[in-house]
């Protein structure tokens, strides 16, 4: 009897490995090796990875963008592989990418054409469009800018504009790739909020390339890649438990984890890993208070 | 020392249109050689054209910029001799990599400058070496280095030009943690040798507190405050009023002082955090 309780992955990739093309193919190192994973609807993902680890290689297999020589990409269970131009295009409106400088994926002088450019060329019809286009003005919060033209926002409100452009076509999954590296503080919470609360409240799937371990801790589930290869997958708590394979491949814990683990080298005992603020400095003021009352 | 020094700077973009906008009101500050002094602010702050303040791309409509007492846009005809004199790294260098290799793509400043070829190969390999690149790299082309090699290469071609002043907008963003300390590190390294000024702009407040001696806050268009690291990061909430943040370290402190636990304000580096803590704790190995 097969098991039905087991959910089909919305994307599920089997032993993928991408190469780029070289003019030299002695020396080829694949920039994605092996690599299986499977992301259910409405999950939040994150992938975590130095730079040229394939992070970004790996994103645009997903949709894609790059045809991989070796394995596959599943999406609704269906592989990829041998789907012509029309099916390809409707799988990629499932998944969609918001990139790390907004100025190079916004088109239009005003807010509200650039977010109907996307739904225009997928053929929606006008009365369509202007509804979806309220709508995802509405989900990032940008509803009063809509006339406004997009070189007179702030870097955080662009991005947000982006993933508005992105919502009216209707994806199921967002793909993030870094897309708060240039943003300030602000900035980057006004994004990581939108991107949450359309997971939450939208359930669309989130999968989130970052180099900012405390936007790894928002995930549902987080993925690091190393050469390629995927080394690490599992809940927050179960990546950032591996705190030494995370310096060895150029990355590292979030603060408070770090923080206990070098008090840890001096002699502490401190339960690791430890991903909020309050409960780090609760660990800490408990023993604060028992070596006072022994000293 | 004083090595530049902006007096009541002021710019504005698109003048006696109705776009008008002023990016720098009455901006004063000065930035001392053989110190890093970083610059924060919320997108808007002004930051990008005080950078370009620095090198003379953009003169100030009223105030003066003055380099070792000398103002920079007295006499225009001196402007390049400043611009050797001070060197600026955009967002994104990598961007503006043109040449067959590493080496020559590196060369390509000093070799503007006039400078004999056994100078200008010295001054490459010096370059290179703060930034952490090997001699093997150097005959590659720089479209086959990885996103952090390119930057660094960048960020060699401005070093090899020896600026007395380096001022960098954004030097480490987009990079993994390895790789931000990487260049960061690069940075203070040519400081110590050099006696440099360097001016870093940069959303990251944990890099600020680990790397800047000096932080000016900016806040549309004006200096909202400025002082060492610590000082500046102890005035958390008008930090957040202007979208900006505090280094989680010093959000990891703020929340043991509510707890009962004394950590002194000048703690911001998880280092530093670890080193007092384990004190205060009598922790032994």
């Amino acid at each position: 009897m097969p098991k039905l309780t087991e959910p089909v992955p919305l994307i599920e990739t089997r032993d993928l490995s991408y190469t780029y093309p070289d003019d030299d193919p002695s020396d080829d190192v694949p920039a994605v090796k092996n690599v299986s994973l499977k992301v259910y609807e409405g999950e939040h993902v994150a992938l975590l990875g130095h730079n040229g680890s394939g992070k970004s290689t790996l994103a645009k297999l997903l949709n894609q963008i790059l045809v991989p020589q070796s394995g596959e990409v599943l999406i609704d269970g269906k592989s990829c592989r041998d789907l012509g131009e029309d099916d390809l295009f409707d799988l990629r409106k499932n998944i969609e990418m918001v990139f790390q400088n907004p100025d190079n994926q916004l088109v239009a002088t005003v807010v509200e054409e650039d977010i109907a450019f996307g739904p225009e060329n997928l053929g929606v019809p006008p009365e369509e469009i202007r509804r979806r286009v309220d709508e995802a003005l509405d989900a990032v919060g940008m509803r009063e800018y809509a006339k406004t033209s997009p070189h007179m926002l702030s870097g955080g409100q662009k991005q947000r504009i982006a993933v508005a452009g992105i919502l009216a076509m209707m994806p199921r999954c967002i793909i993030f790739d870094e897309a708060t590296a240039m943003l300030d503080p602000s900035g980057r919470e006004e994004v990581m909020e939108t991107a949450c609360r359309l997971n939450r409240e939208r359930g669309i799937t989130i999968i989130n390339i970052t180099h900012r371990m405390s936007e790894a801790v928002r995930a549902d589930r987080v993925y690091v890649m190393h050469e390629g290869s995927m080394i690490l997958s599992g809940t927050p708590r179960e990546v950032f438990s591996h705190i030494e394979t995370l310096r060895d491949v150029a990355l590292e814990a979030p603060a408070e984890t770090e923080l206990l683990y070098s008090l840890n080298r001096l002699g502490g005992d401190f339960p690791l890993p430890v991903l909020d603020a309050d409960l780090c400095a609760d660990l800490i003021a408990q023993r604060y208070r028992e070596t006072k009352n022994h000293g | 020392m004083v090595k530049i020094q902006l007096e009541n700077v002021c710019y504005t973009y698109g003048p006696g249109t109705p776009f008008a906008k002023a990016a720098l009101k009455n901006v004063s500050l000065s930035v001392e050689a053989g110190r890093i002094t970083g610059i924060i602010g919320h997108t808007g702050s002004g930051k990008s054209t005080l950078v370009r303040m620095f090198n003379g791309l953009l003169s100030p409509d009223s105030g003066r910029v003055l380099l070792d007492g000398v103002d920079i846009n007295a006499d225009k005809k001196a402007l390049s001799s400043v611009r050797c004199r001070v060197g600026l790294v955009m967002q994104y260098p990598e961007y503006q990599l043109f040449d067959e290799t590493v080496e020559k793509d590196i060369a390509f400043g000093p070799r503007n400058m006039g400078l004999p070829p056994e100078e200008i190969a010295a001054r490459v390999r010096e370059a290179a070496g703060f930034t952490g690149l090997g001699e093997e790299i150097l005959s590659k082309s720089p479209f086959d280095l990885s996103g952090g090699q390119k930057r660094r290469v960048a960020i060699a071609g401005i070093l090899a030009m020896k600026p007395e002043v380096l001022v960098l907008d954004e030097p480490a963003a987009g990079l993994d943690p390895k790789g931000r300390r990487e260049i960061l590190g690069g940075l203070v390294r040519y400081r110590d040798t050099t006696g440099a000024a360097v001016v870093i702009v940069s959303h990251n407040m944990e890099d600020m507190a680990s790397y800047a001696d000096r932080i000016v806050v900016l806040r549309k268009a004006e200096t909202a405050f400025e002082g060492a690291p610590a000082e500046v990061f102890a005035r958390r909430r008008e930090l957040e009023e202007n979208g900006l943040d505090v280094p989680d370290a010093v959000r990891i402190a703020d929340k043991l002082r509510e707890r009962g636990v004394p950590v002194p304000e000048e703690i911001c580096t998880v280092e530093e955090e670890a080193a007092y803590l384990s004190r205060l704790l009598s922790l032994q190995k």
